[in-house]
């Protein structure tokens, strides 16, 4: 099995193009794709279908940009400023809420498998395992995890 | 407090920690004694930006703590199905 690493704008993809790759070499590809990262280019869970490019992508959904959540929040400080303007919209305009985005209706109407988004730790194995045999099908697959920040 | 002050940005929700904690340092259950965690938050110059009384008042700062006071012990590791 391959994995690929999640990154900013980097994560899903070269995802599909490393499993492009892996699916000819027979390995199992696995993304770790966070939900920010995916909003760049969403397209390209079209391209995964429409190609059928095998690939686990779970998603890292914690619900923002969060890298650069903690970022204003930190240069803030370091300026002595209140990062929280309390504000719907917030914190800072990289939360990524309110509404939430469905990233499995997303992953759906491209043609992708898709399942969530799971908030219950009980549902996650199960979603994996069909998630999995999806992929072993020769197909995609999104499970959308709802997470921690970090 | 703890969410509008930002704290749950590195510390988890639940001050569970995570890779930008000092390699995953949880601040609860059993936060660190009152002056060294104040003092702490209020002085700090490594990654964790410090908090003056400007941006986080002493009554904000006392019910962040006094949250994490009252954060449970987490549940036994061996005992998490989805981990084995």
């Amino acid at each position: 099995m391959a994995r690929i690493s999640a990154s900013v704008y980097t994560s899903h993809v070269p995802a599909v193009g490393a499993a492009l790759a892996n699916r000819d070499a027979g390995r199992f590809s696995v993304s770790f794709q966070p939900d920010g990262d995916l909003m760049f280019s969403p397209g390209v869970l079209w391209t995964a279908a429409r190609h059928k490019i095998p690939l686990l992508s779970v998603m890292h959904n914690n619900r923002g940009y969060h890298q650069e959540t903690m970022h204003v929040q930190r240069m803030s400080n370091r300026r002595n400023r209140i990062a929280y303007l309390g504000k719907d919209l917030g914190p800072f305009g990289t939360r990524i809420e309110n509404p939430d985005i469905d990233y499995a209706k997303l992953a759906s109407a491209m043609g992708v498998y898709s399942a969530g988004p799971i908030t219950d730790p009980n549902e996650l194995a199960p979603a994996l395992k069909k998630a999995v045999q999806a992929v072993n099908a020769g197909e995609p697959a999104l499970v959308d995890v709802v997470t921690q920040p970090r | 407090m703890f969410i509008q002050h930002g704290c749950w940005q590195c510390h988890g929700t639940q001050g569970q920690g995570s890779i930008a904690t000092s390699g995953g340092k949880r601040l609860a259950p059993n936060p660190l004694p009152w002056e060294a965690f104040s003092g702490f938050v209020r002085s700090t110059n490594r990654t964790m930006p410090p908090y003056s009384e400007k941006i986080l008042s002493d009554g904000d700062l006392a019910d962040i703590y006094a949250y994490l006071q009252s954060i449970p012990k987490p549940p036994d590791v061996n005992g998490i199905t989805l981990l084995k």
